[in-house]
């Protein structure tokens, strides 16, 4: 679902942010990308949702080599990937419901499959009562909850979440985590979680790779074991 | 297949512009002040400079040459020089005013008692015969003076001689002046209204930059901003058209008894049509042009 060839990314600035990285993660899995600050995570991610182009190396994400998209054809790309942040990045004037049908509203979804669709995903993660209270009356958490499912709504591919945890206290951290579990469950998705929290990647044991410094240090999945040095 | 998907889309997006106008309350509120008050200006500069202009121009064609013949030449032989005068390049058009008609003009500018003391002239008409000659370009006033001047039997040419030369160069530098002035203004109150857009559109670059996330290609996000450029526009032309309405049509009343028959303002119908019209497209038009530059910044790879 996910693959990375050799991958290069050197930014203009001459930082070597991503250095000759092979990854490959199937689909259906839950993965977890650990890694200090400046290891290269947050270029990592953005290779894959076509922020950013790799400078060299071949990066396929749902079947698509991504480096290879043309540049109007990237937001048609885009709608096969969930992206969720850790600042939530919600639409401040627009409702919840706006907010995830948004998400239906740019790939011509008829509005009865909107409503049907949105509602279910309220449902999934838990928000049916607010359906229309709008981004600031809600908790921190909460607005967690409508970004993921916005980037549900659509049944993308693959689901990418960018410390989606970094906002939130311990307690929430664990519901958004069994929440994006859930998920992987019931919808099949492949789930990438990118984390700093120690805490969740040891009580919830998944596949986990860790980067430094533009590479893959270890990847559970190849035996390696994880070494907190952050 | 996105041309059509915007089409599809279009009352959505429409209902999107307004619903974002309404809930950025206070942005909005200051972009449809500023497009008010940058089209009230522009309204009522460009309708004094209209109005001058046609006053300027009013004047000017009131400015004729006053051709007066030889006493003792009879009317008909007066009347014989018309084509000579009419051939002159520049010349428009030449009214002959026989000797009756000079005395009759006279008559009647006098008093009760100077009407009887002309009358006596009747019989013994000591007046010539005249031409009054309107010319094309009062620029060529004095030329064409003096060229009637050497046809036979002209008696006297009057045009005015410097002060009205110099009268028709001011009135062409008020003109153009105001010309200027206008244009000038136009240009800065429409940089300020895209200005103004700008702002609103860069405060919500995020929004921008969370839409691009989702998938939304680049006509869906761009088609409301611009539509709402469009409303704001609207909306900040209703007050200028409101106020060029009603001030125009009562300043055109009033005006009626100040001012001297040379100096008429326009008629307000259809001229107040047309300038709403101009102005409410303004609105529109920047409102369109200014989002659809601040946002395309948004939207580049």
């Amino acid at each position: 679902m996910i693959k990375l060839e050799n991958v290069t990314k050197v930014y203009k600035t001459g930082v070597r942010a991503v250095n000759n990285m092979n990854v490959d993660i199937g689909p259906g899995e839950f993965v977890y990308v650990i890694g200090s600050t400046g290891a290269g995570k947050s270029t990592f991610i953005k290779l894959l949702y076509r922020e950013e182009k790799a400078t060299s190396g071949k990066v396929v994400v749902a079947g698509q080599d991504v480096s290879k998209i043309k540049n109007s054809k990237v937001p048609y790309f885009r709608r096969n990937i969930g992206v969720v942040f850790q600042n939530f990045r919600l639409l401040p004037k627009k409702t919840v419901f706006e907010n995830i049908a948004f998400a239906l509203e740019v790939t011509d979804t008829p509005r009865l499959e909107i409503r049907k669709k949105v509602r279910k995903t309220l449902e999934l993660v838990g928000l049916e009562d607010k359906a229309n209270a709008f981004p600031h009356e809600l908790s921190g958490g909460q607005q967690q909850r409508v970004a993921i499912a916005r980037a549900i709504v659509n049944n993308p591919k693959v689901l990418i979440a960018d410390e989606p945890t970094g906002n939130l206290d311990p307690d929430t951290s664990r519901e958004i985590i069994e929440l994006l579990e859930r998920i992987n469950e019931v919808n099949h998705t492949t789930i990438m979680v990118v984390t700093h929290d120690k805490d969740i990647v040891q009580k919830y044991k998944k596949r986990t790779i860790q980067i430094e410094d533009g590479c893959i240090k270890t990847d559970t999945s190849t035996g390696g074991y994880v070494g907190w040095n952050s | 297949m996105e041309f059509i998907s915007c089409i599809k889309n279009f009352p959505k997006h429409c209902k999107t512009a307004a619903q974002n106008i309404w809930r950025n309350g206070v942005m909005s509120v200051s972009s449809i002040f500023a497009v008010t008050i940058t089209l009230l200006l522009i309204a009522v500069i460009g309708t004094v400079a209209l109005n001058i202009q046609d006053m300027t121009y009013h004047i000017e064609e009131n400015l004729t040459i006053y051709v007066k013949m030889d006493r003792q030449l009879k009317d008909k032989d007066a009347a014989a020089l018309q084509p000579k005068i009419e051939a002159i390049e520049g010349v428009k058009q030449v009214t002959f005013s026989s000797k009756d008609d000079e005395l009759n003009k006279i008559i009647e500018s006098q008093n009760d008692e100077g009407k009887k003391l002309y009358e006596n002239f009747r019989k013994n008409n000591p007046l010539g015969a005249a031409y009054i000659v309107e010319v094309n370009d009062t620029k060529q006033l004095d030329t064409i003076a003096q060229k009637i001047q050497e046809l036979d039997n002209v008696h006297e040419v009057n045009y005015g001689g410097d002060s009205t030369t110099s009268l028709v160069n001011s009135l062409e530098t008020i003109r153009n002046g105001g010309a200027i002035f206008v244009a000038a203004l136009t240009i800065i109150a429409l940089f300020m209204i895209a200005n103004t857009i700008k702002i609103t559109i860069t405060s919500r670059q995020t929004e921008i930059s969370i839409m691009r996330m989702v998938g939304a290609s680049n006509w869906f996000i761009r088609l409301p901003y611009m539509l709402e450029g469009v409303f704001i526009g609207l909306l900040g032309s209703i007050v200028p058209v409101l106020v060029l309405y009603f001030g125009y049509t009562s300043l055109y009343s009033s005006a009626a008894d100040l001012l001297p028959s040379m100096l008429v303002l326009r008629e307000p119908f259809p001229f107040i049509f047309e300038v709403s019209g101009i102005l409410a497209g303004l609105g529109c038009g920047v409102g369109l042009f200014g989002s659809f530059v601040s946002v395309r910044k948004f939207l580049k790879f």
